[in-house]
Protein backbone atom coordinates (compact mmCIF):
# COMPACT_ATOMS: atom_id res chain seq x y z
CA UNK A 1 0.00 0.00 0.00
CA UNK A 2 1.48 3.30 -1.09
CA UNK A 3 0.61 6.45 0.76
CA UNK A 4 1.54 10.06 0.40
CA UNK A 5 1.47 12.69 3.07
CA UNK A 6 2.30 16.30 3.50
CA UNK A 7 3.25 17.99 6.70
CA UNK A 8 4.62 21.35 7.61
CA UNK A 9 6.28 22.87 10.62
CA UNK A 10 8.16 26.00 11.53
CA UNK A 11 11.30 26.57 13.56
CA UNK A 12 12.22 29.98 14.94
CA UNK A 13 15.64 30.09 13.35
CA UNK A 14 16.85 31.64 10.06
CA UNK A 15 16.92 29.24 7.16
CA UNK A 16 20.67 29.58 6.65
CA UNK A 17 21.12 28.11 10.08
CA UNK A 18 18.45 25.46 9.85
CA UNK A 19 19.66 24.01 6.58
CA UNK A 20 23.04 22.63 7.65
CA UNK A 21 21.61 21.25 10.84
CA UNK A 22 18.99 19.30 8.96
CA UNK A 23 21.69 17.67 6.92
CA UNK A 24 23.59 16.60 9.97
CA UNK A 25 22.03 13.26 10.78
CA UNK A 26 23.94 12.85 13.99
CA UNK A 27 22.56 16.08 15.36
CA UNK A 28 19.06 15.63 14.13
CA UNK A 29 18.47 11.96 14.95
CA UNK A 30 18.07 12.57 18.70
CA UNK A 31 15.21 14.92 17.89
CA UNK A 32 13.14 11.96 16.90
CA UNK A 33 12.10 10.16 20.06
CA UNK A 34 12.64 6.45 19.97
CA UNK A 35 15.19 6.69 17.20
CA UNK A 36 18.71 5.35 17.51
CA UNK A 37 21.31 5.98 14.90
CA UNK A 38 23.66 3.09 14.40
CA UNK A 39 26.07 4.22 11.79
CA UNK A 40 26.63 7.12 9.47
CA UNK A 41 28.72 6.70 6.37
CA UNK A 42 28.62 9.80 4.26
CA UNK A 43 25.11 10.01 2.89
CA UNK A 44 24.15 6.58 4.16
CA UNK A 45 23.02 5.78 7.62
CA UNK A 46 21.45 2.96 9.53
CA UNK A 47 19.54 2.68 12.74
CA UNK A 48 16.42 1.62 14.54
CA UNK A 49 13.34 3.24 15.90
CA UNK A 50 10.91 2.14 18.53
CA UNK A 51 7.40 3.45 18.85
CA UNK A 52 4.59 2.93 21.31
CA UNK A 53 0.87 3.40 21.07
CA UNK A 54 -0.36 2.49 24.52
CA UNK A 55 0.67 -1.13 25.05
CA UNK A 56 1.50 -1.61 21.40
CA UNK A 57 5.13 -1.26 20.42
CA UNK A 58 6.91 -1.57 17.10
CA UNK A 59 10.54 -1.42 16.23
CA UNK A 60 12.00 -0.99 12.82
CA UNK A 61 15.54 -1.50 11.69
CA UNK A 62 17.03 -0.50 8.38
CA UNK A 63 18.97 1.98 6.33
CA UNK A 64 18.48 5.29 4.62
CA UNK A 65 20.41 7.68 2.45
CA UNK A 66 20.31 11.26 1.25
CA UNK A 67 19.26 10.75 -2.34
CA UNK A 68 19.32 14.37 -3.28
CA UNK A 69 20.55 17.49 -1.59
CA UNK A 70 20.06 20.83 -3.29
CA UNK A 71 21.53 23.72 -1.32
CA UNK A 72 20.15 26.32 -3.68
CA UNK A 73 16.51 25.43 -3.23
CA UNK A 74 17.27 24.00 0.21
CA UNK A 75 15.58 20.77 -0.62
CA UNK A 76 16.65 17.35 0.51
CA UNK A 77 15.33 13.89 -0.28
CA UNK A 78 15.86 10.84 1.83
CA UNK A 79 15.08 7.30 0.81
CA UNK A 80 14.70 4.72 3.49
CA UNK A 81 13.80 1.08 3.80
CA UNK A 82 13.63 -1.34 6.62
CA UNK A 83 12.12 -4.26 8.33
CA UNK A 84 10.21 -4.78 11.54
CA UNK A 85 12.51 -6.03 14.23
CA UNK A 86 9.94 -8.43 15.54
CA UNK A 87 7.75 -9.16 12.59
CA UNK A 88 7.67 -9.71 8.89
CA UNK A 89 6.52 -6.28 7.90
CA UNK A 90 8.67 -4.10 5.73
CA UNK A 91 8.56 -0.46 4.90
CA UNK A 92 10.13 1.83 2.37
CA UNK A 93 9.80 5.55 2.23
CA UNK A 94 10.82 8.60 0.34
CA UNK A 95 10.82 11.90 2.17
CA UNK A 96 11.40 15.29 0.64
CA UNK A 97 11.89 18.30 2.84
CA UNK A 98 11.88 21.85 1.58
CA UNK A 99 13.10 24.72 3.70
CA UNK A 100 11.67 28.18 3.25
CA UNK A 101 12.97 31.12 5.21
CA UNK A 102 11.02 34.18 6.18
CA UNK A 103 11.63 36.79 8.83
CA UNK A 104 14.26 34.80 10.62
CA UNK A 105 12.05 31.75 10.79
CA UNK A 106 12.18 28.61 8.72
CA UNK A 107 9.21 26.68 7.45
CA UNK A 108 9.90 23.08 6.65
CA UNK A 109 7.57 21.38 4.22
CA UNK A 110 7.75 17.63 4.28
CA UNK A 111 6.29 15.44 1.58
CA UNK A 112 6.50 11.76 2.16
CA UNK A 113 5.40 8.69 0.37
CA UNK A 114 5.81 5.23 1.65
CA UNK A 115 5.01 1.62 1.14
CA UNK A 116 4.17 -0.80 3.84
CA UNK A 117 3.83 -4.52 3.82
CA UNK A 118 2.67 -6.77 6.54
CA UNK A 119 0.17 -6.02 9.25
CA UNK A 120 0.60 -2.26 9.17
CA UNK A 121 -0.82 -2.20 5.69
CA UNK A 122 -4.24 -2.75 7.20
CA UNK A 123 -4.23 0.68 8.76
CA UNK A 124 -6.30 3.39 7.30
CA UNK A 125 -4.86 6.50 5.78
CA UNK A 126 -6.30 8.63 8.52
CA UNK A 127 -4.40 6.76 11.17
CA UNK A 128 -1.15 7.04 9.29
CA UNK A 129 -1.56 10.74 8.69
CA UNK A 130 -2.43 11.23 12.31
CA UNK A 131 0.54 9.30 13.57
CA UNK A 132 2.85 10.91 11.07
CA UNK A 133 1.63 14.35 11.97
CA UNK A 134 2.28 13.79 15.63
CA UNK A 135 5.68 12.43 14.94
CA UNK A 136 6.60 15.42 12.87
CA UNK A 137 5.22 17.79 15.47
CA UNK A 138 7.37 16.18 18.09
CA UNK A 139 10.35 16.25 15.81
CA UNK A 140 9.74 19.89 15.01
CA UNK A 141 9.59 20.87 18.65
CA UNK A 142 12.82 19.11 19.41
CA UNK A 143 14.48 20.45 16.32
CA UNK A 144 13.46 23.98 17.21
CA UNK A 145 14.96 23.57 20.63
CA UNK A 146 18.11 22.14 19.15
CA UNK A 147 18.43 24.99 16.69
CA UNK A 148 17.77 27.60 19.32
CA UNK A 149 20.42 26.10 21.50
CA UNK A 150 22.84 26.05 18.59
CA UNK A 151 22.15 29.68 18.00
CA UNK A 152 22.74 30.50 21.61
CA UNK A 153 26.01 28.68 21.56
CA UNK A 154 27.07 30.45 18.44
CA UNK A 155 26.40 33.73 20.13
CA UNK A 156 28.31 32.75 23.19
CA UNK A 157 31.17 31.70 21.00
CA UNK A 158 31.12 35.03 19.27
CA UNK A 159 31.26 36.85 22.55
CA UNK A 160 33.96 34.55 23.80
CA UNK A 161 32.44 34.55 27.24
CA UNK A 162 30.85 31.70 29.12
CA UNK A 163 27.14 32.11 29.44
CA UNK A 164 25.67 30.80 32.60
CA UNK A 165 22.07 31.03 31.62
CA UNK A 166 21.05 29.21 28.53
CA UNK A 167 17.92 31.18 28.05
CA UNK A 168 14.45 30.20 29.06
CA UNK A 169 13.94 26.78 30.46
CA UNK A 170 16.98 25.03 29.16
CA UNK A 171 20.27 23.39 29.90
CA UNK A 172 20.06 22.34 33.49
CA UNK A 173 21.70 19.11 32.57
CA UNK A 174 24.03 19.90 29.72
CA UNK A 175 27.35 20.19 31.47
CA UNK A 176 29.77 22.25 29.45
CA UNK A 177 27.97 25.07 27.74
CA UNK A 178 28.00 27.48 30.58
CA UNK A 179 31.62 26.94 31.34
CA UNK A 180 33.46 26.49 28.09
CA UNK A 181 33.59 29.45 25.82
CA UNK A 182 33.41 29.34 22.06
CA UNK A 183 33.80 26.45 19.74
CA UNK A 184 34.83 23.73 22.15
CA UNK A 185 31.68 24.00 24.12
CA UNK A 186 29.52 24.23 21.06
CA UNK A 187 31.01 21.10 19.58
CA UNK A 188 30.80 19.00 22.66
CA UNK A 189 27.39 20.06 23.73
CA UNK A 190 25.92 19.86 20.28
CA UNK A 191 25.96 16.15 20.08
CA UNK A 192 23.61 14.95 22.79
CA UNK A 193 21.67 18.14 22.82
CA UNK A 194 18.36 16.81 23.83
CA UNK A 195 18.66 16.08 27.51
CA UNK A 196 18.96 19.45 29.08
CA UNK A 197 18.56 21.50 26.00
CA UNK A 198 15.13 20.40 25.05
CA UNK A 199 12.47 22.80 26.11
CA UNK A 200 9.80 21.73 28.57
CA UNK A 201 7.41 21.40 25.70
CA UNK A 202 9.59 18.65 24.34
CA UNK A 203 10.57 17.48 27.75
CA UNK A 204 9.08 14.10 27.18
CA UNK A 205 11.84 13.44 24.70
CA UNK A 206 14.42 14.97 26.97
CA UNK A 207 16.11 12.16 28.87
CA UNK A 208 17.76 10.12 26.13
CA UNK A 209 15.69 10.53 23.03
CA UNK A 210 17.69 7.85 21.37
CA UNK A 211 16.50 5.29 23.82
CA UNK A 212 13.13 6.67 24.75
CA UNK A 213 10.44 5.04 22.72
CA UNK A 214 8.20 7.45 20.98
CA UNK A 215 5.01 7.41 22.92
CA UNK A 216 2.71 8.86 20.40
CA UNK A 217 -0.20 8.77 22.70
CA UNK A 218 1.33 11.40 24.86
CA UNK A 219 0.53 13.81 22.15
CA UNK A 220 -3.02 14.93 21.98
CA UNK A 221 -5.46 13.18 19.78
CA UNK A 222 -4.43 9.69 18.94
CA UNK A 223 -5.03 7.77 15.81
CA UNK A 224 -7.97 5.54 15.56
CA UNK A 225 -7.03 1.97 15.64
CA UNK A 226 -9.97 -0.21 15.48
CA UNK A 227 -9.64 -3.40 17.26
CA UNK A 228 -6.08 -4.03 18.08
CA UNK A 229 -5.58 -4.95 14.49
CA UNK A 230 -1.95 -5.29 13.57
CA UNK A 231 -2.29 -2.08 11.69
CA UNK A 232 -1.31 0.24 14.46
CA UNK A 233 2.14 -1.07 14.96
CA UNK A 234 3.25 -1.11 11.42
CA UNK A 235 1.80 2.22 10.56
CA UNK A 236 3.56 3.99 13.30
CA UNK A 237 6.78 2.36 12.47
CA UNK A 238 6.36 3.38 8.91
CA UNK A 239 5.88 6.95 9.80
CA UNK A 240 9.13 6.95 11.59
CA UNK A 241 10.84 5.51 8.63
CA UNK A 242 9.33 8.20 6.57
CA UNK A 243 11.27 10.77 8.41
CA UNK A 244 14.20 8.94 6.99
CA UNK A 245 16.31 9.50 10.01
CA UNK A 246 16.22 5.92 10.86
CA UNK A 247 18.73 3.71 9.27
CA UNK A 248 17.10 0.73 7.89
CA UNK A 249 19.36 -2.08 7.03
CA UNK A 250 18.22 -5.03 5.09
CA UNK A 251 18.86 -8.22 6.91
CA UNK B 1 0.45 -16.74 16.81
CA UNK B 2 1.75 -17.15 20.30
CA UNK B 3 2.99 -14.25 22.35
CA UNK B 4 6.64 -13.38 22.64
CA UNK B 5 8.07 -14.55 25.92
CA UNK B 6 7.49 -12.51 29.06
CA UNK B 7 8.03 -12.73 32.79
CA UNK B 8 4.99 -13.48 34.91
CA UNK B 9 4.29 -12.25 38.42
CA UNK B 10 1.26 -12.86 40.52
CA UNK B 11 1.30 -10.59 43.57
CA UNK B 12 -0.98 -11.34 46.49
CA UNK B 13 -1.77 -7.77 47.48
CA UNK B 14 -2.06 -4.35 45.94
CA UNK B 15 1.07 -3.09 47.62
CA UNK B 16 3.00 -6.05 46.31
CA UNK B 17 1.55 -5.47 42.86
CA UNK B 18 2.58 -1.84 42.88
CA UNK B 19 6.07 -2.73 44.07
CA UNK B 20 6.44 -5.45 41.45
CA UNK B 21 5.25 -3.12 38.72
CA UNK B 22 7.59 -0.42 39.79
CA UNK B 23 10.57 -2.77 39.86
CA UNK B 24 9.73 -4.42 36.58
CA UNK B 25 10.04 -1.10 34.81
CA UNK B 26 8.37 0.52 31.87
CA UNK B 27 7.97 -2.59 29.84
CA UNK B 28 5.73 -4.28 32.38
CA UNK B 29 1.98 -4.46 31.97
CA UNK B 30 -0.78 -5.18 34.42
CA UNK B 31 -2.87 -8.22 33.58
CA UNK B 32 -6.44 -8.37 34.83
CA UNK B 33 -8.90 -10.31 32.68
CA UNK B 34 -6.58 -10.23 29.72
CA UNK B 35 -9.43 -9.67 27.28
CA UNK B 36 -7.77 -6.64 25.77
CA UNK B 37 -4.14 -7.32 26.53
CA UNK B 38 -3.78 -10.95 25.54
CA UNK B 39 -4.98 -10.43 21.96
CA UNK B 40 -2.31 -7.77 21.63
CA UNK B 41 0.27 -10.22 22.84
CA UNK B 42 -0.96 -12.93 20.54
CA UNK B 43 -0.93 -10.65 17.56
CA UNK B 44 2.56 -9.70 18.61
CA UNK B 45 1.64 -6.08 18.74
CA UNK B 46 2.74 -5.68 22.31
CA UNK B 47 5.86 -7.10 23.88
CA UNK B 48 5.74 -6.45 27.59
CA UNK B 49 8.79 -7.76 29.35
CA UNK B 50 6.65 -8.72 32.32
CA UNK B 51 3.01 -9.26 33.17
CA UNK B 52 1.82 -8.45 36.65
CA UNK B 53 -1.27 -10.54 37.18
CA UNK B 54 -3.58 -8.82 39.66
CA UNK B 55 -6.44 -11.21 39.10
CA UNK B 56 -6.16 -12.95 42.44
CA UNK B 57 -5.99 -9.94 44.69
CA UNK B 58 -9.14 -9.96 46.80
CA UNK B 59 -9.24 -6.30 47.64
CA UNK B 60 -9.47 -5.37 43.98
CA UNK B 61 -12.71 -7.17 43.49
CA UNK B 62 -16.20 -6.44 44.68
CA UNK B 63 -18.88 -3.79 44.67
CA UNK B 64 -19.68 -1.68 47.70
CA UNK B 65 -22.38 0.81 48.42
CA UNK B 66 -20.71 3.87 49.89
CA UNK B 67 -23.60 6.21 50.32
CA UNK B 68 -23.49 8.67 47.48
CA UNK B 69 -21.55 6.38 45.17
CA UNK B 70 -20.78 2.80 44.41
CA UNK B 71 -17.21 1.62 44.73
CA UNK B 72 -16.40 -1.00 42.15
CA UNK B 73 -13.13 -2.89 42.48
CA UNK B 74 -10.96 -2.78 39.41
CA UNK B 75 -10.90 -6.52 38.78
CA UNK B 76 -14.65 -6.97 39.16
CA UNK B 77 -15.72 -8.81 36.04
CA UNK B 78 -18.27 -7.52 33.58
CA UNK B 79 -20.50 -10.40 34.51
CA UNK B 80 -20.41 -9.39 38.16
CA UNK B 81 -21.06 -5.75 37.36
CA UNK B 82 -24.04 -6.32 35.10
CA UNK B 83 -25.69 -8.75 37.48
CA UNK B 84 -25.04 -6.83 40.65
CA UNK B 85 -28.22 -5.72 42.39
CA UNK B 86 -26.43 -2.60 43.58
CA UNK B 87 -25.41 -1.62 40.08
CA UNK B 88 -28.78 -2.40 38.62
CA UNK B 89 -30.46 -0.26 41.19
CA UNK B 90 -28.14 2.71 41.47
CA UNK B 91 -26.24 2.82 38.17
CA UNK B 92 -28.43 1.02 35.65
CA UNK B 93 -26.60 2.70 32.78
CA UNK B 94 -23.50 0.77 33.74
CA UNK B 95 -25.38 -2.52 33.97
CA UNK B 96 -27.05 -1.99 30.63
CA UNK B 97 -23.88 -0.97 28.82
CA UNK B 98 -21.84 -3.78 30.35
CA UNK B 99 -24.39 -6.28 29.10
CA UNK B 100 -23.58 -5.20 25.55
CA UNK B 101 -19.87 -5.88 25.91
CA UNK B 102 -18.72 -8.65 23.57
CA UNK B 103 -20.08 -12.04 24.60
CA UNK B 104 -20.58 -14.04 27.80
CA UNK B 105 -17.14 -15.64 27.62
CA UNK B 106 -15.45 -12.28 27.50
CA UNK B 107 -17.75 -10.87 30.15
CA UNK B 108 -16.82 -13.61 32.57
CA UNK B 109 -13.14 -12.79 32.38
CA UNK B 110 -12.98 -9.19 31.35
CA UNK B 111 -12.90 -6.63 34.13
CA UNK B 112 -14.37 -3.19 34.62
CA UNK B 113 -11.07 -1.65 35.64
CA UNK B 114 -9.19 -3.41 32.89
CA UNK B 115 -11.56 -2.04 30.32
CA UNK B 116 -11.13 1.50 31.61
CA UNK B 117 -7.37 1.24 31.94
CA UNK B 118 -7.09 -0.06 28.42
CA UNK B 119 -8.92 3.05 27.30
CA UNK B 120 -10.12 1.92 23.93
CA UNK B 121 -12.58 4.59 22.79
CA UNK B 122 -14.56 1.89 21.00
CA UNK B 123 -15.16 0.18 24.33
CA UNK B 124 -18.54 0.70 25.90
CA UNK B 125 -17.41 1.35 29.42
CA UNK B 126 -15.12 4.35 29.05
CA UNK B 127 -17.93 6.46 27.61
CA UNK B 128 -20.26 5.32 30.37
CA UNK B 129 -17.69 6.23 33.00
CA UNK B 130 -17.42 9.63 31.37
CA UNK B 131 -21.17 10.18 31.21
CA UNK B 132 -21.62 9.19 34.84
CA UNK B 133 -18.74 11.30 36.05
CA UNK B 134 -16.92 8.37 37.59
CA UNK B 135 -13.71 8.76 39.53
CA UNK B 136 -10.82 6.34 39.12
CA UNK B 137 -8.73 5.45 42.13
CA UNK B 138 -5.09 4.81 41.37
CA UNK B 139 -2.33 3.54 43.57
CA UNK B 140 1.38 3.98 43.05
CA UNK B 141 4.47 3.61 45.23
CA UNK B 142 3.91 7.17 46.38
CA UNK B 143 0.33 6.69 47.47
CA UNK B 144 -3.22 6.86 46.22
CA UNK B 145 -4.94 9.42 44.06
CA UNK B 146 -8.29 9.78 42.35
CA UNK B 147 -8.65 10.99 38.79
CA UNK B 148 -12.04 11.97 37.34
CA UNK B 149 -13.00 10.18 34.15
CA UNK B 150 -12.93 13.50 32.32
CA UNK B 151 -9.19 13.69 32.89
CA UNK B 152 -8.38 10.01 32.75
CA UNK B 153 -8.66 9.22 29.05
CA UNK B 154 -5.83 11.10 27.49
CA UNK B 155 -5.50 9.59 24.06
CA UNK B 156 -6.04 6.41 22.12
CA UNK B 157 -5.15 3.55 24.47
CA UNK B 158 -3.52 6.10 26.73
CA UNK B 159 -4.57 7.14 30.20
CA UNK B 160 -3.40 9.50 32.88
CA UNK B 161 -1.85 6.59 34.75
CA UNK B 162 1.82 6.74 35.58
CA UNK B 163 4.04 3.76 34.70
CA UNK B 164 4.01 2.23 38.17
CA UNK B 165 0.37 2.95 38.89
CA UNK B 166 -2.44 0.47 39.27
CA UNK B 167 -6.12 1.18 38.99
CA UNK B 168 -7.59 -0.18 42.20
CA UNK B 169 -11.23 0.85 41.95
CA UNK B 170 -13.81 3.13 40.45
CA UNK B 171 -16.23 5.39 42.27
CA UNK B 172 -19.44 5.58 40.30
CA UNK B 173 -21.80 8.28 41.60
CA UNK B 174 -25.43 7.51 42.16
CA UNK B 175 -27.27 10.12 40.22
CA UNK B 176 -30.43 9.84 42.20
CA UNK B 177 -34.11 10.29 41.45
CA UNK B 178 -35.25 12.08 38.35
CA UNK B 179 -32.54 10.50 36.23
CA UNK B 180 -33.17 8.03 33.44
CA UNK B 181 -30.54 6.13 31.50
CA UNK B 182 -30.05 4.36 28.22
CA UNK B 183 -27.13 2.96 26.29
CA UNK B 184 -27.70 2.82 22.55
CA UNK B 185 -25.16 0.85 20.59
CA UNK B 186 -24.94 0.31 16.87
CA UNK B 187 -22.97 -2.70 15.73
CA UNK B 188 -22.97 -4.84 12.67
CA UNK B 189 -22.68 -8.20 14.37
CA UNK B 190 -23.75 -9.34 17.78
CA UNK B 191 -20.50 -9.25 19.69
CA UNK B 192 -18.74 -6.59 17.66
CA UNK B 193 -17.35 -3.31 18.87
CA UNK B 194 -19.74 -0.43 18.65
CA UNK B 195 -19.54 1.36 15.33
CA UNK B 196 -20.86 4.21 17.43
CA UNK B 197 -22.44 4.05 20.88
CA UNK B 198 -24.25 6.64 22.96
CA UNK B 199 -24.51 6.56 26.75
CA UNK B 200 -27.27 8.89 27.85
CA UNK B 201 -28.27 10.01 31.31
CA UNK B 202 -31.18 12.39 31.39
CA UNK B 203 -32.71 14.23 34.31
CA UNK B 204 -36.30 15.02 33.75
CA UNK B 205 -38.81 17.12 35.53
CA UNK B 206 -42.39 16.61 34.40
CA UNK B 207 -42.15 16.65 30.65
CA UNK B 208 -38.97 18.67 30.35
CA UNK B 209 -35.38 17.62 30.13
CA UNK B 210 -33.51 19.51 32.82
CA UNK B 211 -30.09 18.09 32.25
CA UNK B 212 -28.43 15.54 30.00
CA UNK B 213 -25.12 13.76 30.06
CA UNK B 214 -24.09 12.08 26.87
CA UNK B 215 -20.99 9.94 26.40
CA UNK B 216 -19.99 8.90 22.90
CA UNK B 217 -18.32 5.62 22.06
CA UNK B 218 -15.97 5.42 19.09
CA UNK B 219 -16.26 9.03 18.04
CA UNK B 220 -12.66 9.97 18.62
CA UNK B 221 -9.36 8.85 20.06
CA UNK B 222 -10.95 8.92 23.50
CA UNK B 223 -14.52 8.68 24.71
CA UNK B 224 -16.09 12.13 24.48
CA UNK B 225 -19.04 13.99 25.89
CA UNK B 226 -21.48 15.43 23.39
CA UNK B 227 -21.25 18.79 25.12
CA UNK B 228 -23.09 20.82 22.51
CA UNK B 229 -25.98 18.40 22.44
CA UNK B 230 -26.09 18.30 26.23
CA UNK B 231 -26.40 22.04 26.37
CA UNK B 232 -29.00 22.17 23.63
CA UNK B 233 -31.14 19.63 25.44
CA UNK B 234 -31.67 21.75 28.49
CA UNK B 235 -35.29 22.75 28.77
CA UNK B 236 -36.39 20.71 25.79
CA UNK B 237 -39.84 19.20 26.08
CA UNK B 238 -39.80 15.48 25.57
CA UNK B 239 -42.75 15.72 23.23
CA UNK B 240 -41.07 18.42 21.14
CA UNK B 241 -39.72 16.27 18.37
CA UNK B 242 -38.21 19.10 16.36
CA UNK B 243 -36.29 20.53 19.28
CA UNK B 244 -35.08 17.10 20.31
CA UNK B 245 -33.87 16.38 16.84
CA UNK B 246 -32.16 19.73 16.57
CA UNK B 247 -30.36 19.15 19.84
CA UNK B 248 -29.38 15.59 18.95
CA UNK B 249 -28.02 16.82 15.64
CA UNK B 250 -25.35 18.62 17.61
CA UNK B 251 -24.06 15.40 19.11
CA UNK B 252 -21.08 15.12 16.81
CA UNK B 253 -19.88 18.69 17.30
CA UNK B 254 -16.27 18.82 18.33
CA UNK B 255 -15.67 15.17 17.62
CA UNK B 256 -13.16 13.58 15.26
CA UNK B 257 -14.70 10.25 14.37
CA UNK B 258 -12.29 7.70 12.95
CA UNK B 259 -12.42 6.14 9.54
CA UNK B 260 -11.95 2.40 9.42
CA UNK B 261 -13.20 -0.79 7.81
CA UNK B 262 -16.58 -0.40 9.44
CA UNK B 263 -17.46 3.20 8.87
CA UNK B 264 -16.29 6.52 7.50
CA UNK B 265 -16.39 9.67 9.60
CA UNK B 266 -19.53 11.06 7.96
CA UNK B 267 -21.42 7.89 8.67
CA UNK B 268 -20.26 7.91 12.27
CA UNK B 269 -21.45 11.49 12.62
CA UNK B 270 -24.81 10.48 11.27
CA UNK B 271 -24.95 7.57 13.67
CA UNK B 272 -24.02 9.76 16.60
CA UNK B 273 -26.90 12.09 15.87
CA UNK B 274 -29.48 9.41 15.33
CA UNK B 275 -28.40 7.30 18.30
CA UNK B 276 -28.27 10.32 20.58
CA UNK B 277 -31.84 11.15 19.77
CA UNK B 278 -32.91 7.59 20.45
CA UNK B 279 -30.88 7.27 23.61
CA UNK B 280 -32.05 10.57 25.04
CA UNK B 281 -35.66 9.78 24.33
CA UNK B 282 -35.39 6.34 25.86
CA UNK B 283 -33.57 7.68 28.90
CA UNK B 284 -36.09 10.48 29.36
CA UNK B 285 -38.94 8.01 29.32
CA UNK B 286 -37.27 6.00 32.03
CA UNK B 287 -36.67 8.96 34.28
Amino acid sequence: MALRFEHEFTVPVPVEQAWPVLLDVKRVAPCLPGAALESVDGDDFTGTIKMKVGPITVSYHGSARFEKVDPETRTLTIKASGKEVRGQGTASAEVTARLLGEDGRTTVRVESSFNITGRPAQFSRGVLADVGGKLIDRFATNLAALLAQEEQRAQEGAQGAPATEEGPARAEETPAPGGSPAQGGAEAAARPPAPGAVRPAAAEAAPRPQEEALDLLELAGGPMLRRLAPVAAGVIAIILLVLGLRGLRRR
Amino acid sequence: MIPASFGYFRPASVDEAVATLSEAGEDAKVLAGGQSLLPLLRLRLAFPAALVDVGRIPELRGIEDRGDHLYIGATTTHHEVMNSPLVKEHCPLLAQATATVADPAVRHRGTFGGSLAHADPAGDLPSVALALGAELVLRSPSGERAVPASGFFVDYLETAMEPAEILVGVRVPKLGPGWGFHYEKFQRTAQAWATVGVAAAVRRSNGTIEEARIGLTNMGPTPVRAAAAEEALRGVEIGDDAALRAAADRADEGTEPPADLHAQPDYRRHLARVLTRRAVLAAAHRA
